[in-house]
């Protein structure tokens, strides 16, 4: 416990000081075009893809949602449409709530999206309800001047009646 | 103690970085969201919402930074999370994102949340730690990367919060050998320290050589192939040895009139990637052709196979066929506005023990009729495996909307209805779905307030288990006011939602009911 609370202090400590030392600060910035603006812009783009694939899947629109899926999805196009298929002759009443933690760019063409998510489903075979909370990552590729998934982690989020 | 000096000397650069570039001029963003909800739940089986009851917060702050220094550019961004809300997060406060980057366009240091995507195999995934690239645009030099940090999903882990503690090592080397064609070849290893839940510890190192190559315009070549060696120790004391490969290859032909795909994969089943991304036991062949035609008409025929048991360790394969094909026509009939499309898919899975066919038929129609834009959706689908499962499915639903301006107000009235039919040969049953909902949008662009309201009900008929009705309403209200203005889009959101559920079997109706009101703002 007191090596945590040491740690927690040192970093608390450590972060203060490396806002403090960012001297001559313009807040706001000298426009859109800016590094950080762009920064900033590039995520919420990300964000709205995020939102777009939960949207789509809660309406159960599967043309939609493969819309926001890349071609080269590493587990394979077909394969999520099957399962996402699938998904949505298991469940009705499919509610998702993702909340992107953190974005990370590779400076190239993919971002890396941690996400706290929670799923909530009326299953159509038992007619029972079931919600389920966890953290997990997508990875986007901007693909045609949009964000698209390119990788998506375990446990899934989409895709889970197998 | 590895990962505490981890955290702490990464934070060390973040402040020896930030001071070393305190005479320059920097330059700030920020976003900043705070949501306070109430959340009622209520009745027998509230122990199925997902919303946790009370009154709760949540508030997500993300600071970005950059500027320059010389010939030296900076950016770093520095994002938390606070709630009280367990299903937003398990913790009150959440360092979210950490990442600093620091270059003059030859050398960049990355530290903090880092991501480098080296290949599907070798390295697809972030880790807090930090990494160096060099690539000298100016000459034809190698581009050369090294990654170093945990694959950690939070940095709460560094001080407390348990997860398998996975070092991650990895170098890569990227050299254009000729016009349009480059190669590189990447190192990772990744090596877990402390054992959580009974899970498995690896030492893993991943070799993987990749290529892209564009010989004439329209035509792009890639692939890559790589090899890993895994020490795994289980919980049990039992500690194995093994070897993989995986190899890809992707050809893409693009050139008006056509695009073509063709793929091919093979993973073996003891490869295993753990900062990649890859499907053991998988050997896979795909074809994607899509023909526009016409102007207003494009085709699309897809086909995909692929089977397991490479090794031949399995009592037996299965292989799966998935042949699909398509067709998109635009102004149908000669109508402006129209769009179709009609799509089918086959899902056939074969193996001694096992016989799916699953067929997947989908057309879709939009139009506009006088003032209405229409959306229609109808679907079936027939399942059909062995023994197990006989049966088809109905999908309808179709949307009507519109667009009323009086004044200074825009209304959008909306309407859906929809329906799923299921029917199940072997088991001798009906089951069937019921949607319809009304809603109402609303703007009034000159004070930049938006609200939408909407409210129905979906009803599951079945022949046999637990019917259910969910009766929904939900309102959301969006105001961009004047005095937020200087805090770049500020707005003030209200959303309220009432779901109530009821089921046929006793013990699990409830309802839910929430409210919400909050300020984004954006400097």
């Amino acid at each position: 416990m007191t090596i945590k609370r040491l740690a927690a202090a040192c970093a608390m400590t450590l972060m203060a000081l490396a806002f403090a030392s960012c001297a001559s600060v313009n807040a706001g910035g000298k426009g859109p075009a800016s590094p950080s603006a762009e920064r900033m812009s590039m995520e919420e783009a990300v964000r709205r893809a995020v939102d777009g694939l939960a949207d789509a899947y809660q309406r159960e629109d599967i043309g939609g949602f493969m819309a926001l899926v890349s071609e080269r999805f590493t587990g394979d196009t077909s394969i999520l449409d099957s399962s996402v298929r699938r998904d949505f002759s298991a469940y009705t009443d499919i509610d998702i709530r993702l909340n992107v933690d953190s974005v990370t760019f590779d400076g190239v063409d993919r971002a890396f999206v941690s996400v706290t998510f929670t799923r909530s489903h009326t299953d159509t075979g038992t007619g029972a309800r079931a919600s389920r909370s966890g953290s997990t990552f997508f990875v986007f590729r901007h693909e045609d001047g949009a964000w698209r998934l390119w990788s998506a982690g375990v446990p899934p989020v989409f895709g889970v009646s197998g | 103690m590895r990962r505490f000096l981890l955290s702490v000397l990464l934070l060390a650069g973040f402040a020896v970085t930030c001071a070393g570039t305190a005479a320059a001029e920097t330059e700030l963003h920020m976003s900043n969201e705070f949501a306070a909800t109430y959340n009622d739940v209520h009745g027998p089986g509230s122990a199925s919402s997902s919303l946790s009851e009370g009154l709760r917060y949540l508030d997500v702050l993300n600071v970005y930074g950059s500027g320059t220094s010389g010939s030296v550019e900076y950016l770093f961004k520095a994002g938390g999370k606070a709630t009280d809300d367990p299903r937003n997060d398990v913790r009150h406060f959440t360092l979210t994102n950490l990442n600093g980057r620091i270059t003059n366009k030859i050398h960049t240091l990355t530290l903090g949340d880092t991501f480098e995507s080296f290949s599907q195999y070798g390295l697809a995934s972030a880790v807090k730690g930090g990494s160096y690239r060099y690539a000298d645009p100016s000459w034809n030099s190698p581009e050369v990367t090294l990654v170093y940090g945990m694959a950690y999903p939070r940095w709460g882990n560094f001080w407390g919060e348990d997860a398998v503690e996975r070092q991650v090592i990895g170098g890569r080397i990227k050299q254009g050998i000729a016009d349009g064609l480059w190669a590189g070849f990447s190192g990772v290893k990744t090596i877990d320290h402390v054992r959580l839940g009974g899970s498995p510890l690896y030492d893993n190192s991943n070799w993987t050589a990749d290529f892209e190559y564009r010989p004439i315009p329209g035509l792009t070549l890639n692939g890559e192939a790589s090899f890993s060696n895994t020490d795994e120790s289980q919980a049990g004391g039992i500690d194995l040895d093994y070897n993989g490969n995986a190899v890809k290859f992707l050809a893409v032909g693009d050139g008006d009139p056509s695009r073509v795909t063709l793929e091919y994969e093979r993973v073996s089943p003891t490869f295993l990637t753990l900062a990649g991304s890859a499907t053991p036991d998988r050997e896979k062949v795909k074809a994607k052709w899509r023909y526009k035609y016409a102007k207003d008409t494009t085709l699309n025929f897809g086909f995909l196979w692929y089977r397991d048991n490479l090794d031949g360790q399995k009592a037996f394969a299965t292989n799966h066929y998935k042949p699909e094909a398509g067709i998109t026509v635009s102004k149908l009939w000669g109508r402006q506005y129209s769009s179709s499309s009609l799509t089918y898919k086959l899902d056939n899975s074969h193996s001694r023990m096992n016989d799916t066919w699953d067929h997947f038929v989908n057309l879709n129609y939009r139009d506009r009729f006088g003032v209405f834009d229409s959306d229609t959706n109808l679907g079936y689908t027939h399942f059909d495996t062995k023994s197990a499962r006989r049966g088809g499915e109905f999908t309808y639903n179709t949307s009507l909307n519109t667009r009323y301006t009086a004044g200074r107000f825009i209304f959008k009235p909306s309407l859906y209805l929809g329906g799923w039919s299921a029917r199940d040969e072997l088991a001798n049953n009906n089951d069937q779905i019921y949607e319809y909902s009304l809603g109402l949008g609303a703007e009034v662009p000159d004070i930049k307030l938006t609200a939408n309201l909407k409210g129905g009900q979906n009803r599951l008929v079945k022949d046999a288990g637990t019917d259910s009705t969910k009766t929904f309403a939900s309102l959301n209200v969006f105001y961009r006011p004047k005095f937020l203005e200087r805090l770049n889009q500020g707005m003030l959101f209200l959303k309220a939602s009432v779901n109530d559920f009821g089921f046929s079997t006793s013990g699990r109706d409830f309802r839910e009911s929430s409210v919400s009101a909050g300020i984004n703002v954006q400097i």
